[in-house]
This record gives C-alpha cells, structure tokens and sequence, in this order.
C-alpha cells in the first residue's frame, strides 16, 4: 500500500521539534521552509523508523521536497 | 577505595567565533545558539601540543590541590592526537614535569567515550599494584586535524585538556559502569590523510538510535530510577544531540548538563570539564556520566559521592 503526503505529515508529527508540520508544503524544498541540516537528520531519522527503509546520503541530492519523499518511499520494495 | 579527588581543566584564551562566520557556512544565529549549542570554539596557539595542555591542566590542578610530584604513581593521558606516533603523551607530560622514574605512564586511545573508560583503566590500573594517586589526563585537540572549511566540524569542536586526580581520598567513586562499541560504522568519524571526516547524519543517528536504550538498560540493571541520579552528564556532542537525548530518556532538562557555549565539543575532556564543576554542589550524591563518539564506542557510569 503506497504511502501519501497525509501519512508522511502524520509521521513527521512524531518529532519533538518546533517545524509546524501543518503548514510544510509538499512541493517546496524544505530547506526553503526554514528545515536546517538538523532538522533534516531528525525528518530522515523519522522516516527511516516509521516506514523501515534506508535513506542512502546517495539519495539526498533528490530529497528535497515532501513529494519527493513520498515517491523514494514509494519506490521501495 | 579509590576515585575522583580533584579535577582541574585548561581550556586555550584564543577563540573563534560562529558567529563571524555565519555567512561562510550559510547559517543563522538561532541554528548557532539552539541547535549548535556552541558560540565560540577554543583553539590552543600553534606553539602548543597535546602535551602542553596537559600540562597547563596540571597547573591549574595544583594551584587548586598540591601535590608532592613525589606520591604519583601513574599519569595516563586519553588522547587520539597525541604530540607524534611515538613516544607516547603520558612520557612527554612525564618529562616536562619532571615527574618521579617509578611513576608508571600510558596512553589511551579513545575519543569522547575515552574518560569513561580512562577512569575505570586508571582505576583497575591502581588496585592491582597498589597504588594511591595517580593522574588521569583527557587531551584531544581536533585543531590539529578539522578542514577550517568542513562546516561538519569547523563549527563544533573546540580544544581543551583536564586532568583527574584519583586517589584513596576520593570525592566521588565510579560505582557502575558498561561500555560498547558498534566497530563496523568505524568510518563514520574518523582522521583520513591527517583531516578529521565526520558523517554527522551518521554519528547523530547512531546516538539517538543507541545510548538511549543502552541507559536504560544500565540502569534498569542496576536498580536505578532516573529519581535517583541527581545529574545527567552526557558527552557534549553538540546542544541537538545532548536534547534529543533529555527529550528521548525524558529526563526532567534541569538535570541534564550543558555549557560548551564558550569553548565546544572537547572530545574526551567535554565530561571533566563539567564535572569539576559539578564536584562542587554537595547535592550532586549520584551524577550519570555517558561518554560515546569515535569508534562508534560508549561507555556509561555511575558517579557516588563518598
């Protein structure tokens, strides 16, 4: 069952920071939301947890906006 | 029964500030202050080696709490940049304070896990040959090795030495300790060609994802509830990595120490220099003292005040 933009948002709620994830939008890159470089380790840490996946440093280059998250999540098998 | 007496720290006057160097590495006071955790780093002048501060820790040491040269048994100094290859630090601290031919002197090489693990050493060292006073020494001064352009580290780590005296007269004893090591991540934090290389996603996930429950599972084995430690001394890794220890243990933040604002991480020494100054308040009776970065390694133990 694919993963959504609801469900990724659900997950990143599990995180104990200050980012409102009501108001992230899903085709900016997050570094243009106010995400730092911490912000990202704790986004990609949460993401590995909650879907059990591996987020390669490889893939960052391409993981910048919250749809593409939602497609590398997708794609796994 | 041996343990900590005194400890005293040397921590270089020259800083650079993060602050000046936002623009370089596109960052903003808020990132410096609440995340970093870390203002201005220590750097010990050009002139000085690892020895040097272990000896500027010594003096301070004895300016606090004299001590005939003549009563130390041992020096041992926690270091992974030591002045060269060989002869080891301890020899060097050894010769340039002249310190007495029957004193025994070895290095450990450890990184932030390495006074955890030093005071158990030290300890051991001590009983098995009888042995009443001896000094523990942590200097690590990543200058020698960060790329003042990696943003990674250029940032974060800060030199400074300190020094532990251990003896039959302690102040605190180390009542509990465990150690681990997760060796294949090796890579994640290491020296490549004389340059420190540090995956931060890498060496944050492997604290978040690990000492957490390595703490638990030490205390629970050692029937400890967080109502019984009194202060909670992490490795100061950065403020990100101390709170999302508190936040994921869910300790009361009050009891959890962090002041590297002034100088950063100083590796093996982050943890002494605390203590020293939480040896002061008579109400630390059980202090946690956690140690973990290069290896990827931890040590935990328990402080108790005598």
């Amino acid at each position: 069952m694919e993963t959504t933009l609801t469900e990724i948002k659900n997950n990143l709620r599990k995180i104990d920071w200050e980012i409102n994830v009501d108001y992230l939008k899903d085709d900016t890159p997050l570094s243009e939301q106010g995400l730092d470089s911490l912000d990202m380790m704790d986004l990609l840490l949460c993401l590995e947890e909650g879907y059990a996946v591996k987020i390669p440093d490889t893939a960052l280059p391409r993981l910048r906006t919250l749809n593409d998250f939602v497609a590398f999540i997708n794609k796994k098998p | 029964m041996l343990g900590i007496e005194e400890i005293a720290s040397y921590v270089p006057t020259k800083r650079i500030s993060n602050l000046d160097r936002k623009e370089q590495f596109d960052i903003d006071a808020s990132f410096i202050n609440d995340k970093l955790g870390v203002r201005r780093i220590a750097v010990k002048d050009d002139t000085d080696d690892t020895s040097d501060l272990c000896v500027s820790a010594y003096e301070k040491l004895i300016k606090k709490h004299p001590i005939p040269k003549k009563d130390i048994e041992v020096i041992v100094v926690v270091t992974q940049n030591p002045d060269t290859n060989l002869p080891h630090s301890s020899a060097i601290v050894h010769g340039k304070l002249d310190f007495p031919e029957s004193c025994a002197c070895f290095d450990i090489s450890l990184g932030c896990s390495g006074f955890v693990y030093g005071l158990d050493i030290i300890q051991a060292f001590m009983e098995k040959n009888g042995f009443t006073k001896g000094l523990l020494f942590t200097a690590d001064p990543y200058s020698k090795i960060i790329d003042k352009n990696d943003k990674n580290t250029a940032l974060l780590f800060g030199d400074a030495a300190a020094v532990a005296l251990i003896s039959d007269k302690p102040l605190y004893v180390l009542e509990n300790i465990t150690f681990g090591t997760i060796g294949k991540d090796y890579k994640e934090l290491m020296c490549v060609k004389n340059k420190l290389y540090m995956n931060g996603r890498a060496v944050y996930n492997f604290t978040v994802k690990n000492i957490p429950d390595n703490i638990r599972v030490f205390m629970k084995k050692n029937g400890l509830l967080d109502k019984d430690i009194d202060r909670f001394i992490f490795h100061q890794g950065s403020k990100h990595i101390v709170d999302a220890l508190t936040k994921e243990l869910k300790l009361d933040s009050r009891k959890v120490a962090y002041d590297i604002y002034e100088y950063g991480n100083t590796v093996s020494s982050s943890i002494p220099l605390i203590l020293e100054k939480e040896m002061k308040n008579s109400s630390n009776e059980k202090i946690l003292i956690c140690g973990f970065g290069v290896g990827l390694s931890w040590s935990i133990g328990i402080l108790k005040r005598v």
